[in-house]
Protein backbone atom coordinates (compact mmCIF):
# COMPACT_ATOMS: atom_id res chain seq x y z
CA UNK A 1 0.00 0.00 0.00
CA UNK A 2 1.63 3.18 -1.06
CA UNK A 3 2.01 6.06 1.98
CA UNK A 4 -0.01 8.96 1.88
CA UNK A 5 1.78 12.05 1.90
CA UNK A 6 1.18 15.56 0.89
CA UNK A 7 -0.88 15.02 3.97
CA UNK A 8 -3.39 18.60 5.06
CA UNK A 9 -2.29 19.47 8.68
CA UNK A 10 -4.22 22.24 9.56
CA UNK A 11 -5.61 25.39 7.44
CA UNK A 12 -7.07 29.09 8.55
CA UNK A 13 -8.37 31.77 6.16
CA UNK A 14 -8.77 34.84 8.57
CA UNK A 15 -12.16 36.56 9.99
CA UNK A 16 -10.40 39.34 11.01
CA UNK A 17 -6.89 40.82 11.70
CA UNK A 18 -4.26 38.97 13.56
CA UNK A 19 -0.51 39.85 14.64
CA UNK A 20 0.22 36.39 13.46
CA UNK A 21 -1.10 32.66 13.04
CA UNK A 22 0.69 29.40 14.79
CA UNK A 23 0.44 25.87 13.81
CA UNK A 24 1.06 23.86 16.53
CA UNK A 25 1.32 20.26 18.02
CA UNK A 26 2.78 19.16 14.58
CA UNK A 27 2.89 15.62 13.86
CA UNK A 28 6.63 14.50 12.78
CA UNK A 29 6.97 14.99 8.92
CA UNK A 30 10.43 14.68 6.83
CA UNK A 31 9.26 18.00 5.14
CA UNK A 32 6.53 20.15 5.95
CA UNK A 33 4.86 22.89 3.50
CA UNK A 34 2.89 26.25 4.04
CA UNK A 35 1.57 27.82 1.20
CA UNK A 36 0.11 31.59 2.37
CA UNK A 37 -2.10 34.36 0.21
CA UNK A 38 -1.20 37.37 2.56
CA UNK A 39 -2.91 40.53 2.93
CA UNK A 40 -1.62 43.55 4.96
CA UNK A 41 -4.12 46.05 6.70
CA UNK A 42 -2.10 48.39 5.70
CA UNK A 43 1.49 49.22 4.24
CA UNK A 44 4.34 47.09 3.00
CA UNK A 45 6.12 44.39 5.37
CA UNK A 46 8.32 41.21 5.19
CA UNK A 47 7.32 37.95 6.55
CA UNK A 48 8.54 36.13 8.97
CA UNK A 49 8.82 32.70 10.38
CA UNK A 50 9.74 31.11 14.06
CA UNK A 51 9.84 27.48 14.52
CA UNK A 52 8.98 25.82 17.83
CA UNK A 53 8.50 29.52 19.44
CA UNK A 54 12.20 30.23 18.72
CA UNK A 55 13.21 34.00 19.28
CA UNK A 56 17.01 34.07 19.19
CA UNK A 57 19.08 35.15 16.89
CA UNK A 58 19.17 31.48 15.40
CA UNK A 59 18.05 31.70 11.98
CA UNK A 60 20.55 32.77 8.63
CA UNK A 61 19.03 33.02 5.51
CA UNK A 62 20.81 33.45 1.92
CA UNK A 63 18.57 35.60 -0.35
CA UNK A 64 18.26 35.19 -4.38
CA UNK A 65 15.79 38.29 -5.88
CA UNK A 66 14.73 40.12 -8.75
CA UNK A 67 12.97 43.49 -8.60
CA UNK A 68 12.18 43.42 -11.99
CA UNK A 69 15.22 44.86 -13.16
CA UNK A 70 17.64 43.80 -11.63
CA UNK A 71 18.69 40.50 -9.94
CA UNK A 72 20.83 39.78 -7.43
CA UNK A 73 21.69 37.89 -3.89
CA UNK A 74 22.61 39.00 -0.25
CA UNK A 75 23.00 36.93 2.92
CA UNK A 76 21.08 38.15 6.61
CA UNK A 77 22.14 36.11 8.94
CA UNK A 78 21.60 35.89 12.79
CA UNK A 79 18.10 36.78 12.56
CA UNK A 80 15.35 36.29 15.31
CA UNK A 81 13.38 35.15 12.76
CA UNK A 82 13.56 33.51 8.41
CA UNK A 83 12.70 35.98 6.16
CA UNK A 84 10.47 34.77 3.84
CA UNK A 85 10.86 37.59 1.22
CA UNK A 86 13.02 40.23 0.50
CA UNK A 87 11.41 42.03 -2.76
CA UNK A 88 8.27 39.61 -2.52
CA UNK A 89 6.63 41.05 0.72
CA UNK A 90 3.15 41.99 1.71
CA UNK A 91 0.85 44.71 0.91
CA UNK A 92 -2.93 45.72 1.59
CA UNK A 93 -4.03 43.63 -1.70
CA UNK A 94 -4.18 40.17 -2.23
CA UNK A 95 -0.91 40.50 -4.87
CA UNK A 96 1.56 38.31 -2.53
CA UNK A 97 1.93 34.41 -2.89
CA UNK A 98 4.47 32.63 -0.78
CA UNK A 99 5.65 29.03 -0.61
CA UNK A 100 7.69 27.80 1.90
CA UNK A 101 9.58 24.08 2.56
CA UNK A 102 10.87 23.07 5.77
CA UNK A 103 13.50 20.43 5.17
CA UNK A 104 14.63 17.51 8.06
CA UNK A 105 11.14 18.84 10.49
CA UNK A 106 11.92 15.29 12.34
CA UNK A 107 15.35 14.92 12.57
CA UNK A 108 16.49 15.62 16.13
CA UNK A 109 20.35 15.40 14.85
CA UNK A 110 20.30 17.95 11.86
CA UNK A 111 19.87 21.58 11.49
CA UNK A 112 16.40 21.97 9.50
CA UNK A 113 16.87 24.15 6.09
CA UNK A 114 13.96 26.38 4.66
CA UNK A 115 13.26 27.57 1.08
CA UNK A 116 11.07 29.87 0.25
CA UNK A 117 9.49 31.51 -2.59
CA UNK A 118 7.82 34.87 -2.60
CA UNK A 119 6.45 36.60 -5.82
CA UNK A 120 4.66 40.26 -4.98
CA UNK A 121 2.91 41.01 -8.52
CA UNK A 122 4.58 44.91 -9.41
CA UNK A 123 7.45 44.16 -7.08
CA UNK A 124 9.55 41.51 -7.47
CA UNK A 125 10.31 37.62 -6.77
CA UNK A 126 12.39 35.52 -4.17
CA UNK A 127 14.16 32.25 -3.78
CA UNK A 128 15.40 32.16 0.11
CA UNK A 129 17.35 29.25 1.61
CA UNK A 130 17.42 29.73 5.31
CA UNK A 131 18.89 27.41 7.65
CA UNK A 132 17.97 27.64 12.13
CA UNK A 133 20.78 26.90 13.65
CA UNK A 134 19.03 24.32 15.91
CA UNK A 135 19.66 20.79 15.87
CA UNK A 136 18.17 18.97 18.49
CA UNK A 137 14.93 19.56 18.36
CA UNK A 138 11.90 18.38 15.46
CA UNK A 139 9.89 21.03 14.37
CA UNK A 140 6.14 21.08 16.38
CA UNK A 141 5.19 24.58 16.01
CA UNK A 142 5.26 26.89 13.61
CA UNK A 143 4.33 30.93 14.07
CA UNK A 144 4.18 33.28 10.61
CA UNK A 145 3.48 36.98 10.99
CA UNK A 146 4.47 40.21 9.11
CA UNK A 147 7.56 41.98 10.17
CA UNK A 148 6.33 45.01 12.15
CA UNK A 149 3.00 44.34 10.33
CA UNK A 150 -0.75 43.25 11.16
CA UNK A 151 -2.03 40.74 9.04
CA UNK A 152 -5.38 41.23 7.23
CA UNK A 153 -8.73 39.56 6.99
CA UNK A 154 -8.93 37.20 4.09
CA UNK A 155 -5.37 36.10 4.70
CA UNK A 156 -4.98 32.26 4.04
CA UNK A 157 -2.38 29.44 5.87
CA UNK A 158 -2.33 26.16 4.61
CA UNK A 159 0.16 23.44 5.93
CA UNK A 160 0.86 20.26 4.71
CA UNK A 161 3.14 17.58 5.58
CA UNK A 162 5.64 15.32 3.43
CA UNK A 163 6.91 11.67 3.89
CA UNK B 1 -6.79 10.35 6.90
CA UNK B 2 -7.49 12.80 4.20
CA UNK B 3 -5.20 12.54 0.50
CA UNK B 4 -4.21 15.67 -1.18
CA UNK B 5 -2.38 16.10 -4.75
CA UNK B 6 -4.41 14.44 -6.64
CA UNK B 7 -3.66 13.85 -10.42
CA UNK B 8 -6.70 15.88 -12.17
CA UNK B 9 -5.33 15.98 -15.93
CA UNK B 10 -2.14 14.25 -17.96
CA UNK B 11 -1.26 14.96 -21.58
CA UNK B 12 1.30 13.41 -23.14
CA UNK B 13 1.54 15.29 -27.15
CA UNK B 14 1.81 12.85 -29.90
CA UNK B 15 1.86 15.39 -32.33
CA UNK B 16 3.18 18.98 -32.36
CA UNK B 17 0.64 21.35 -31.12
CA UNK B 18 0.46 25.26 -30.11
CA UNK B 19 -1.73 24.92 -27.05
CA UNK B 20 -2.16 22.28 -24.72
CA UNK B 21 -5.29 22.91 -22.96
CA UNK B 22 -7.06 22.14 -19.45
CA UNK B 23 -10.23 22.47 -19.07
CA UNK B 24 -12.91 21.71 -16.72
CA UNK B 25 -11.46 22.30 -13.31
CA UNK B 26 -13.49 22.01 -10.96
CA UNK B 27 -14.32 25.21 -9.00
CA UNK B 28 -16.87 23.70 -6.28
CA UNK B 29 -13.94 23.22 -3.74
CA UNK B 30 -12.88 19.96 -4.48
CA UNK B 31 -9.16 21.66 -4.68
CA UNK B 32 -7.65 24.55 -3.24
CA UNK B 33 -4.90 24.98 -5.18
CA UNK B 34 -3.31 23.61 -8.63
CA UNK B 35 0.28 22.05 -9.60
CA UNK B 36 1.16 21.87 -12.87
CA UNK B 37 4.36 19.93 -13.82
CA UNK B 38 5.54 19.43 -17.57
CA UNK B 39 8.64 18.65 -19.26
CA UNK B 40 8.22 19.98 -22.45
CA UNK B 41 10.55 21.37 -25.60
CA UNK B 42 9.02 23.28 -28.70
CA UNK B 43 9.78 22.92 -32.13
CA UNK B 44 11.65 26.43 -32.28
CA UNK B 45 14.95 26.01 -33.93
CA UNK B 46 17.90 28.30 -33.77
CA UNK B 47 17.20 28.91 -30.07
CA UNK B 48 18.39 27.23 -26.82
CA UNK B 49 15.28 28.60 -25.12
CA UNK B 50 11.65 29.42 -25.98
CA UNK B 51 8.83 30.53 -24.32
CA UNK B 52 5.60 29.10 -23.06
CA UNK B 53 2.26 31.64 -21.74
CA UNK B 54 0.37 30.60 -19.21
CA UNK B 55 -3.51 31.83 -20.05
CA UNK B 56 -5.73 31.09 -17.04
CA UNK B 57 -9.60 30.46 -18.74
CA UNK B 58 -7.66 31.12 -22.05
CA UNK B 59 -7.27 35.12 -21.40
CA UNK B 60 -4.24 37.14 -22.12
CA UNK B 61 -5.98 40.18 -20.41
CA UNK B 62 -4.99 41.38 -16.96
CA UNK B 63 -1.85 39.11 -16.44
CA UNK B 64 1.54 40.87 -15.62
CA UNK B 65 4.59 39.18 -14.29
CA UNK B 66 7.75 39.18 -13.65
CA UNK B 67 10.94 37.15 -13.69
CA UNK B 68 14.37 36.19 -12.44
CA UNK B 69 16.77 34.30 -14.49
CA UNK B 70 19.99 33.18 -15.70
CA UNK B 71 21.84 31.94 -18.40
CA UNK B 72 24.81 29.22 -17.91
CA UNK B 73 26.98 30.98 -15.02
CA UNK B 74 25.72 34.20 -15.43
CA UNK B 75 24.46 36.97 -12.92
CA UNK B 76 20.83 36.38 -12.47
CA UNK B 77 18.77 39.18 -14.23
CA UNK B 78 15.32 40.29 -14.02
CA UNK B 79 12.46 41.70 -15.75
CA UNK B 80 8.75 42.16 -15.56
CA UNK B 81 7.53 40.90 -18.66
CA UNK B 82 5.31 37.65 -19.29
CA UNK B 83 5.56 34.61 -21.19
CA UNK B 84 9.08 34.02 -21.81
CA UNK B 85 9.01 31.12 -19.98
CA UNK B 86 12.25 29.75 -20.67
CA UNK B 87 12.07 25.84 -21.78
CA UNK B 88 14.26 24.46 -24.54
CA UNK B 89 13.75 23.87 -28.25
CA UNK B 90 14.46 20.64 -30.63
CA UNK B 91 17.33 20.54 -31.87
CA UNK B 92 19.07 18.43 -29.25
CA UNK B 93 16.60 15.22 -29.83
CA UNK B 94 16.34 13.68 -26.28
CA UNK B 95 16.53 17.29 -24.55
CA UNK B 96 13.64 18.39 -22.57
CA UNK B 97 13.10 21.68 -20.45
CA UNK B 98 11.04 21.47 -17.37
CA UNK B 99 8.13 24.24 -16.18
CA UNK B 100 6.06 23.92 -12.98
CA UNK B 101 2.80 26.38 -11.88
CA UNK B 102 1.66 26.70 -8.49
CA UNK B 103 -1.55 28.11 -8.55
CA UNK B 104 -2.67 28.76 -4.57
CA UNK B 105 -6.73 29.24 -4.08
CA UNK B 106 -7.46 29.53 -7.89
CA UNK B 107 -10.96 29.67 -7.17
CA UNK B 108 -10.45 32.68 -5.00
CA UNK B 109 -12.34 36.06 -6.48
CA UNK B 110 -8.86 37.61 -5.11
CA UNK B 111 -6.23 38.34 -7.81
CA UNK B 112 -4.32 34.83 -8.63
CA UNK B 113 -0.59 34.59 -8.01
CA UNK B 114 1.27 31.82 -9.51
CA UNK B 115 4.53 30.93 -8.94
CA UNK B 116 6.40 29.50 -11.76
CA UNK B 117 9.87 27.80 -12.15
CA UNK B 118 11.46 26.68 -15.27
CA UNK B 119 14.50 24.98 -17.12
CA UNK B 120 15.81 24.95 -20.61
CA UNK B 121 17.99 25.20 -22.73
CA UNK B 122 20.64 22.60 -24.50
CA UNK B 123 24.22 20.89 -23.32
CA UNK B 124 26.04 23.57 -23.66
CA UNK B 125 23.63 26.62 -22.52
CA UNK B 126 21.48 26.22 -19.93
CA UNK B 127 18.68 28.66 -18.57
CA UNK B 128 17.00 28.92 -15.19
CA UNK B 129 14.23 30.95 -14.13
CA UNK B 130 11.65 31.97 -11.33
CA UNK B 131 8.91 33.91 -12.32
CA UNK B 132 5.47 34.86 -11.27
CA UNK B 133 2.36 35.78 -13.09
CA UNK B 134 -0.63 37.80 -11.64
CA UNK B 135 -4.02 37.56 -13.19
CA UNK B 136 -6.55 40.66 -11.57
CA UNK B 137 -9.57 38.82 -12.44
CA UNK B 138 -11.92 37.57 -9.99
CA UNK B 139 -12.82 34.76 -11.74
CA UNK B 140 -12.35 31.34 -10.53
CA UNK B 141 -9.83 29.22 -12.92
CA UNK B 142 -11.50 26.45 -14.35
CA UNK B 143 -9.19 26.09 -17.50
CA UNK B 144 -5.61 26.85 -18.26
CA UNK B 145 -4.21 27.37 -21.62
CA UNK B 146 0.02 26.59 -22.09
CA UNK B 147 0.62 28.66 -25.26
CA UNK B 148 3.52 28.72 -27.19
CA UNK B 149 3.66 32.15 -29.44
CA UNK B 150 6.69 31.08 -31.17
CA UNK B 151 6.99 27.60 -32.22
CA UNK B 152 4.39 24.20 -31.81
CA UNK B 153 4.59 22.42 -28.40
CA UNK B 154 6.72 19.50 -29.59
CA UNK B 155 5.41 16.01 -29.37
CA UNK B 156 6.56 13.91 -26.06
CA UNK B 157 5.72 16.65 -23.65
CA UNK B 158 4.05 15.87 -21.37
CA UNK B 159 2.22 17.55 -19.10
CA UNK B 160 0.57 16.64 -15.35
CA UNK B 161 -2.34 18.99 -13.88
CA UNK B 162 -2.70 18.40 -9.58
CA UNK B 163 -5.16 19.29 -7.47
CA UNK B 164 -4.45 20.08 -4.31
CA UNK B 165 -6.80 20.07 -0.83
CA UNK B 166 -6.20 22.18 2.07
CA UNK B 167 -7.41 20.60 5.29
CA UNK B 168 -6.30 19.57 8.95
CA UNK B 169 -5.69 16.36 10.39
CA UNK B 170 -7.08 16.68 13.77
CA UNK B 171 -3.58 16.46 15.38
CA UNK B 172 -1.95 20.31 14.34
CA UNK B 173 -3.65 22.85 15.68
CA UNK B 174 -4.50 26.35 14.35
CA UNK B 175 -4.77 29.47 16.66
CA UNK B 176 -4.30 33.40 16.07
CA UNK B 177 -3.27 35.86 17.60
Amino acid sequence: MPTTTYVPLGTVTLTASASEIEFSSIPSYSSLVLVLSSKSTSGSYDQGLQLNGDTGSNYNNTILYGDGSTGGSTTINGTTQFYLDYYGSVTNTFSTSTIVQIEAADSTTHRKIMHSRSNRDANGLDFIGGEWTDSGNAVTSITYFLISGTLDSGTTASLYGID
Amino acid sequence: MAETFVKIGHQVLTADSPTVVFSGIPTDGTYTDLYLVSQVRTARTGQPWDQIDILPNGSSSNLTGGKMYSASNGSPTSNTTIGNYVTSDDATLGWAGTLTVYIPNYASANKKVMSLESHGGTSSTHYYGMFYLAWDNSTAISSITLDSPNADIASDSTFTLYGITKGTDGTTTVTTS
